[in-house]
């Protein structure tokens, strides 16, 4: 095998193709560039340019805080380092949230996908996952010209950051030790002042790649690891955690025999992301094809013969079961064919991405095992894949605005928080960003109840419960998942950030307009009533006995029944200017769908949302004799230290009566519900 | 729940005025007051005579709209009326709910809730323990069983939304798990059945007695009140007019319907009488229908599964006799008892048989006689009905996941556990090989 560097550089190919593109904008960024100065003292510094990093800056940029994005390299700022798409179940939603709170995610990728699928549309709406293959090239160049280009307030600054400023060294009334954060501290020594700092290294922390016997230190491959921060949140005695993922080998995508696959078309029309687009960038006849394959047996004992030379599967350090490598779906679950997505990488790449075959195997028996698989006997491995092993904080030491409890001004969000996914981290990164700013510009924080977001269950799993494998959003981990559809996440989630400000008139306009014309729209189909036997009658679709009476937002409460308002239009002539907008009609048809189940859930909204606003003292403390709480409790209690009575009954092990102590401190009994 | 004098049901939240008065003929007024109204279970069988005080929020304990019932301390009665209020809409509380809503809407102090408190955990303590106790190993086991099942189907299909791509759960459609939830529905009915059996030798195997005027149903009743092993309790009225009694016998407890209409339909000589036993026979676990040995073969329709057919009056009869009757009735397979005599040994047997009452005593079947237990079995069965209605009519999978979700954590919590997602995650991982 070649050194492992060398190959990096053959395989960074395209992304030199991309910095040669941006030669041509060198003049501006040069002048941004030159707009960050080691005096001026900015609200917030966002270290890092993944996924929670370009969120969080961005987010914080349009709050109106100065913002400052620190970053490795340039170049990579939108790195999509894995998989090259976006989205898909419950990563779908979290998009679409993160764009109802103005984030640049959804809108990238509307102008950068090359297939678009909204996946489980045979299922309800509100477990439809939107979802595109991504030209990676293409991201990172519209997430860069975002950035760098298109928004005020922000600075970019190419640089390694190695410690953090602390000040203010105390105690909290449980003892344990609290910090301020001030800034942080470049390799060069240069020190930056920050009103908050947030840190979003995803694996970058002390961050070691495997492959096969070989170890490397790196946070990409090709990159080098922060060893410096790592340490410097260690000696804050922050409970840190080890955790490994990996990414599967690439393959040259004129050497597959693709006659031998299945293949899958994009949605013909494409679905954007974004609820300020009506399409996306491309043509639906120019989107290209995944393939799908399957492994054979053979590969079994490839993999079993040589697990004396795969480090990576022989640690101990937890991985993903949702995101397993190929070693480890072998070794569980023997003697079956595994499913093997050939995906295209861009629009002009010649690099397939086989989805399903992540592995660390020493590079030539990675060949030996792709040659095995049906379509692929003469495959080129064009890198290999790697395993990445990475330190995270955990995150029960964060607040629900992703602050750290015991650093003062710190937000952490992405993979540091023990996450997986682009997604995920996007969602954290704009909590991160809003709130770091918020804070800097003294506004009150935004947090998302699990009533109201995917986001909010993300964050309150991770506080709450914390994690000790990659963390992933799933649909069956929200509650309250008939309610928080893709569909709807605009009307949940616009308006508040329109109200903390990190989110455009442009967009509040159209989200009200849109809330008017679903009231109305509701209202006139709930006005409008017929006997059954009249409306199927009406529309010449199978005649029912039935007689009673029935509105026409129920007869088109059955989604996958085929009436349409534009069929009831036809019987009922005043439904009719309910048709024109196909959008609405469809979000009036996924309403009127979930309307009894949501309202059988109302009740436990309120309840939880009650909860949810007994907001538990910061200075409580869990060893006061009148709490009366054992051993166990008062541990589970300190390391998670719910902000709320929600929060606090939520954590196993504690019991209900301990939870009614807790009631005694709450600070505030609300008196009035608040309107829902 | 002991048996006393007078219990006091209370019920609390928004919704306890409209629950209430589908129980009762005249809706309540919503002011404080205190009322006496007839309570009719939802089958519209009169239950008890109530004495309601009614609270209009602010000004209750929770700080909210209660209404307190008070009901003739027989266990029966109230567990009865425990029953139609969860059937009406209300639930059982949890520990110390009822302080934590006095709490929350500001009706008690920090240093009353302190008070409070020490209290619910006393009673806790207390109840933990008896519900320990209730649980025997084998309930544990066959209920454990049903929610694997239902772990099973929720994994199916959380995967095949999570998952769409994975080829396994390509074909998980709302049809082609309805054999899946038709078996959760079975393995849930048998323990509620199972239950049933074993409330029955605890608080009495409801029992009509019917049959044609003068065949001795007057006299069957009086020799079961008079068998020595049985021991007559009477909640109201005279010894010799009892309108519910409760006979107690070594294996379980015949808690008699309506006898006073028996007694009336003996003196007045009247066709009426027939159709009013029939009334009461629908409401019934038991049905004892006397059949007239001289009389027609063909009788009145009762539900067969419930019912015991009894011959009275066998001294009477020659053995010839005998010998045409049991020929007559061959289909009924009847019981022959001799009332005046006192011989209904044979008759306790069939009973015994009848609901395995036997073997509950003995073995350590699956039961749970715990109202509130079996109320959670229970809606955990409607649940998966409701899955199954939803899955004729049409509605979407992830839809009727909701209904078996609630029928998972009501098992779960009658188990003792309340961490349910990552359980269910934990079964997706083991099944299924997923991800890209």
């Amino acid at each position: 095998m070649l050194n492992l560097f060398s190959n990096a550089k053959q395989f960074q190919k395209p992304v030199c193709h991309i910095t040669l593109c941006y030669k041509n904008n060198k003049i501006k960024l040069l002048r941004k560039l030159h707009s960050f100065s080691p005096d001026k003292k900015y609200n917030v510094v966002v270290v890092g340019g993944g996924h929670a990093g370009s969120e969080a800056c961005a987010a914080a940029a349009r709050m109106g805080a100065q913002t400052l994005l620190i970053t490795h390299k340039k170049e990579t700022v939108g790195e999509m380092s894995c998989n090259p798409s976006f989205g898909g179940i419950g990563k779908g939603h979290l998009m679409r949230e993160v764009d109802a709170l103005d984030g640049i995610c959804g809108r990238m990728c509307d102008l950068s996908g090359i297939q678009y699928k909204v996946l489980n549309k045979r299922k309800g709406p509100a477990v439809w996952g939107y979802r595109a293959q991504i030209d990676r090239d293409l991201y990172k160049k519209h997430i860069q010209e975002e950035l760098f280009e298109r928004t005020p307030n922000l600075d970019v600054l190419v640089a390694s950051v190695e410690d953090l400023i602390i000040k203010n060294p105390s105690s909290n009334s449980s003892g344990q030790p609290v910090v301020d954060c001030c800034g942080i501290v470049l390799n060069d020594g240069t020190q930056i002042n920050s009103d908050c700092v947030v840190i979003t290294t995803g694996t970058f922390l002390n961050g070691q790649i495997n492959i096969g016997t070989k170890v490397y230190p790196a946070g990409r491959i090709g990159d080098k690891p922060s060893i410096g921060l790592a340490q410097t949140l260690a000696s804050l005695n922050l409970r840190m955690g080890r955790l490994k993922t990996g990414t599967p080998p690439r393959l040259r995508a004129n050497t597959i025999n693709y006659s031998v696959c299945d293949f899958q078309k994009g949605d013909d029309p494409p679905l954007p992301f974004s609820f300020v687009n009506d399409a996306v960038w491309i043509k639906p006849e120019d989107q290209l094809l995944c393939y799908l394959t399957r492994t054979s047996l053979s590969i079994e004992s490839i993999i079993k013969n040589n697990l004396h030379v795969n480090r990576h599967v022989r640690e101990e350090v937890t991985g993903p079961r949702y995101c397993p490598s190929i070693e480890s779906k072998v070794l569980r679950f023997g003697g079956r064919q595994h499913q093997v997505w050939l995906e295209p990488e861009g629009l002009n790449s010649d690099i397939i991405y086989p989805n399903g075959l992540s592995c660390t195997l020493p590079e030539e028996l990675q060949v030996q095992l792709i040659h095995s698989i049906p379509g692929l006997e003469k495959a080129e491995v064009v890198r290999p894949g790697y395993g990445v092993e990475y330190d995270f904080v955990d995150p029960r030491e964060l607040q629900p605005t992703l602050q750290l409890k015991r650093i003062k001004n710190l937000f952490l969000a992405g993979q540091i928080n023990g996450t997986t996914g682009y997604e995920e981290a996007a969602a954290q990164g704009i909590i991160a960003g809003i709130n770091a700013a918020a804070f800097g510009l003294h506004k009150p924080a935004i947090t998302i109840s699990r009533t109201e977001g995917y986001i909010g269950v993300l964050i309150d799993d991770l506080t709450t419960l914390g994690t000790n494998e990659p963390y992933r959003m799933f649909t069956s981990r929200a509650e309250f998942r008939l309610t928080l559809r893709p569909d709807n996440a605009d009307q949940r989630l616009t308006g508040k950030g329109f109200e903390i400000g990190c989110v455009s008139k442009q967009r509040y306009d159209k989200m009200v307009d849109m809330k008017e014309k679903l009231e109305d729209g509701i209202a006139l189909l709930k006005s409008v009533s017929k006997p059954v036997t009249h409306w199927r009658k009406l529309m010449n679709i199978t005649p029912s006995k039935n007689a009673m009476q029935k509105r026409a937002f129920n007869v088109i409460d059955i989604y996958n029944e085929g009436i349409t308002i534009t069929m009831l239009a036809k019987v009922a002539p005043e439904l009719l200017p309910l048709s024109y907008d196909k959008s609405l009609e469809n979000r009036l048809h996924i309403e009127a769908m979930y309307e009894a189940a949501a309202a059988e859930q109302a009740e436990e909204v309120k309840e939880l949302r009650k909860e949810e606003s007994l907001v538990i003292p910061r200075d409580i403390d869990y060893n006061a004799d009148n709490l009366n709480l054992n051993s166990e409790e008062r541990e589970k209690l300190l390391t998670v230290q719910p902000q709320t009575i929600a929060a606090a009954s939520r954590i196993p092990g504690i019991s209900p009566s301990s939870v009614f102590r807790l009631l005694r401190f709450v600070k505030k009994v609300p008196q009035v519900e608040s309107a829902l | 729940m002991a048996t006393q004098a007078i219990s006091i049901i209370r019920l609390s939240g928004e919704d306890s005025f409209k629950i209430i008065n589908r129980s009762i003929r005249k809706d309540l007024n919503h002011e404080n007051g205190t009322t006496l109204r007839n309570f009719y279970d939802p089958k519209g069988n009169l239950l008890d005579q109530v004495f309601l005080i009614t609270f209009v929020n602010p000004n209750s304990f929770t700080g909210e709209d209660v209404v307190e019932i008070n009901c003739h301390g027989g266990v029966l009665v109230t567990k009865r009326i425990l029953e139609t209020l969860i059937a009406n809409g209300a639930r059982m509380a949890e520990r110390g709910e009822f302080s934590k809503r006095a709490f929350l809407n500001q009706k008690i102090s920090l240093i009353q809730s302190q008070g409070i408190n020490d209290l619910i955990e006393a009673k806790n303590d207390l109840a933990l323990k008896i519900s320990a106790k209730n649980m025997s190993g084998k309930t544990n086991v066959l209920i454990n069983e049903v929610k694997s099942n239902i772990m099973d189907v929720i994994s199916k299909i959380q995967t095949a939304i999570d998952y769409p791509e994975y080829e396994e759960t390509d074909n998980v459609t709302p049809e082609n798990i309805k054999d899946d939830i038709v078996v959760l529905h079975n393995g849930i009915k048998k323990i509620i059945d199972l239950s049933k059996r074993a409330s029955f030798s605890k608080n009495g195997i409801k029992t009509a007695i019917i049959g044609v005027p003068n065949v001795g149903k007057s006299s069957l009743l009086n020799s079961f009140l008079n068998e020595d092993k049985a021991i007559v309790s009477n909640e109201q009225g005279t010894t010799r007019d009892i309108v519910e009694g409760e006979i107690a016998f070594s294996n379980f407890t015949l808690s008699l319907l309506d006898t006073a209409g028996i007694r009336k339909t003996e003196n007045k000589i009247e066709q009426l009488g027939i159709e009013k036993s029939l009334q009461v026979a629908k409401d019934a676990d038991l049905v004892l229908y006397l059949l007239d040995v001289k009389g027609d073969s063909k009788l009145i329709d009762v539900d067969k599964s419930k019912t015991i057919f009894v011959i009275n009056k066998v001294d009477e009869l020659s053995n010839e006799q005998r010998k045409n009757v049991e020929n007559k009735f061959k289909e009924y397979s009847p019981v022959f008892v001799s009332a005046l005599n006192s011989d209904i040994d044979s008759l306790i047997k069939r009973i015994e048989d009848k609901f395995n009452l036997n073997e509950i005593a003995k073995s350590d079947e699956a039961i749970l006689t715990n109202a509130d237990e079996i109320a959670k079995l229970t809606l955990a069965m409607s649940k998966v009905e409701n899955a199954l209605t939803n899955i004729s009519n049409g509605f979407s999978i992830d839809l009727i996941n909701i209904d078996l979700r609630t029928a998972f954590e009501e098992l779960n919590e009658l188990l003792g556990f309340n961490e349910i997602e990552d359980e269910i995650l934990d079964n997706i991982f083991k099944k299924y090989c997923l991800g890209k």
